[in-house]
């Protein structure tokens, strides 16, 4: 449709879309390079399970001691872990391969959020401020289609940054680390270890760290929307991102409420790799609050966006 | 004439505070209506409303038979337009920013997109970024944009607004060829009276969200009586004179001049009398007075002007 042709149009003209590209690569170099020149290179240990053994009975005794039912827990998927490697025969120093390297950059979806909570929040705001707006909605289209092809095209620019983080990823760890089979990832479920795919678990880590990166961008937007201003649109979005965990942390240790919070639910990783981050919360709840916040944030941004007189 | 802008008792009204207040005029295919009032009076806002960008409190606004309110889409495809100032991508080239329009409209071919772009004279330059355009090359462009799909109507709110003599000609001349060879009816806003008296065919005047007169722009200039200067000496018994012949708020004496009303069929008659009495004519010219004059002593009438 020609509408998101036009939107695609406007981000890739900019100068500023291809120094944040820019940006995201040099970090995935640097931190290859990084890595490479870090001799990481673990002499082949025959000792690794009596070093595991010596490991598991240190954190056994300091379970009793440790504080809250969260830290206890992941304990005890350490443990648990380390049983099973003893157990299977799987050494923990696995030779570093480009695939450990995409997990390791998996970290970056901070970033690439960054970088797409920028060009949400620029979408609406931008148009106002360059006075553009007024040209573009004298056009025979109503403004509910301008304003969802804006939102989709924010979409596949963050999809299209993810899989450019993968891909990037990829490259750099096959160049550097080789392209080494990997070895089974092991998951943690319900007091048991399952062999998983690396390639699958990759792919799902991914996909399930992109569910904040999907919510704060769609809240950037409304804020835009809504607003009008992007610099509050990334103002508050980068800083709930940043923070929004560590308020919750805070938040749930006293009230019970803080699991209504965006912030408690955009990390459905906890439910797969640890334990959630306030006690009582189950995968379906999270997907249900998710999906609520997600209602409601579009709700305001369409609502707010139709209705308002342009007089910019 | 085909009506093709109608507009009803168009009122806005912003936290209970009337900004139009009921608002009708209509507007013809081939016609140049101007839109005439001081700041703040409610032009702009009534554009807006014209366009979409603005919400109607009640009434309504029909393009081409169809409600700007109930069908947005139909009415506002007849509609080309520059809302105040033309902004553009300046980050796009000129052509590039003619195409994004071009795809939400539809129906316009690359051809067109040429041929609108020679009319506009910007050929040279359009695969520069806007950015590097002046503000006449902008307001070329913005026409361009415009024009791009053939719409009935055109609305420019503040045309000539910072360009040079020649540029304010040009686009007056333009505009004047859309409406006669088009059939284009063409909405211009302005404050600058003297221009919107060589530009327009008719003329809505508005103050304070008010409609408070449509006239014929030919129509307001002429009138039966009109106002003439007399240069002569002595000036005193001059005065004398055409005392006897006009009534006594018809003649004014100045230091230099006297100045009379009446019509044209009078003043050989006049010229006659003083020859009669000796006195020594240097010039006896019309004052043709200015739609400015005219625009202020309505508005002057109904109220302070801002």
């Amino acid at each position: 449709m020609g509408l998101i042709v036009n939107e695609w149009v406007k981000i890739f003209k900019r100068k500023t879309t291809y120094i944040m590209i820019g940006i995201l690569a040099l970090l995935i170099l640097a931190s290859s390079i990084v890595i490479v020149t870090t001799d990481n290179e673990q002499s082949p240990d025959n000792n690794w399970k009596t070093e595991l053994q010596m490991q598991n009975r240190e954190m056994e005794k300091s379970i009793e001691s440790m504080p809250g039912e969260q830290n206890k827990e992941l304990i005890r998927k350490d443990i648990a872990e380390n049983e099973y490697r003893i157990e299977h025969n799987i050494s923990p120093a696995e030779d570093y391969s480009a695939w450990s390297f995409i997990e390791d950059m998996m970290q970056l979806i901070d970033i690439v959020a960054l970088l797409t909570i920028i060009v949400a929040a620029g979408m609406v705001a931008s148009e106002f401020s360059w006075g553009t707006i007024k040209l573009l909605l004298i056009r025979p289209i109503s403004r509910v289609k301008i304003l969802l092809s804006k939102y989709v095209v924010v979409l596949l620019f963050s999809l299209a940054m993810l899989l450019l983080l993968f891909i990037i990823s990829f490259v750099c760890g096959a160049i550097f680390f080789g392209l080494d089979n990997p070895s089974p990832y092991l998951a943690y479920a319900d007091g048991k270890i399952v062999e998983q795919n690396f390639v699958i678990h990759l792919v799902t880590n991914y996909l399930l760290s992109s569910i904040g990166l999907l919510m704060f961008t769609t809240m950037a937007f409304m804020i835009s929307a809504a607003f009008r201003s992007s610099s509050l649109a990334i103002g508050i979005s980068i800083f709930l991102l940043l923070a929004g965990g560590t308020i919750t942390t805070l938040l749930a240790a006293k009230f019970e409420w803080a699991k209504y919070l965006l912030f408690a639910n955009v990390n459905l990783t906890q439910y797969f790799e640890s334990v959630p981050m306030v006690e009582g919360m189950t995968l379906t709840f999270s997907v249900i609050m998710l999906f609520i916040y997600f209602i409601i944030f579009h709700v305001i941004s369409f609502w707010v966006f139709v209705k308002r007189d342009v007089a910019a | 004439m085909e009506t093709v802008v109608s507009l009803s008792n168009v009122t806005k009204k912003i936290n209970n505070k009337t900004i139009i207040d009921s608002i009708s005029f209509d507007v013809y295919a081939g016609e140049i209506f101007g839109f005439l009032g001081p700041n703040g009076a409610g032009k702009t806002t009534t554009i807006r409303m014209l366009v979409g960008l603005m919400k109607i409190t009640s009434g309504d606004i029909h393009i081409g038979g169809h409600s700007v309110k109930t069908n947005f889409e139909d009415a506002v495809k007849h509609i080309g337009a520059i809302v105040e100032n033309p902004e553009m991508y300046k980050f796009m080239s000129g052509y590039d920013n003619l195409k994004h329009y071009a795809r939400m409209t539809g129906g316009v071919s690359s051809e067109r997109i040429a041929e609108i772009v020679e009319l506009v004279g910007l050929t040279q330059r359009i695969k520069e970024k806007v950015k590097t355009y002046s503000l006449g090359m902008r307001q070329r462009l913005g026409l361009a944009q415009a024009l791009l799909h053939r719409p009935k109507v055109l609305i420019l709110d503040e045309p000539t607004n910072g360009l040079d003599p020649a540029g304010i000609r040009e686009i007056r001349d333009y505009l004047k060829k859309l409406a006669r060879e088009e059939n284009m009816a063409v909405i211009v806003s302005s404050h600058l009276l003297s221009e919107m008296e060589m530009m327009c065919d008719r003329i809505g005047i508005i103050q304070n969200g008010k409609m408070i007169d449509v006239q014929n722009v030919r129509e307001i200039m002429q009138e039966d009586k009109q106002s003439y200067v007399i240069n002569a000496k002595p000036l005193q018994k001059a005065y004398e004179v055409l005392k006897k012949s006009f009534s006594e708020e018809d003649v004014i004496v100045s230091q230099q001049s006297i100045h009379i009303k009446g019509s044209k069929a009078e003043i050989p008659n006049v010229i006659n009398k003083l020859v009669e009495n000796e006195i020594e004519i240097y010039q006896v010219s019309p004052i043709s007075k200015s739609l400015e004059d005219k625009f202020l002593e309505i508005t002057g009438d109904k109220g302070g002007v801002a």
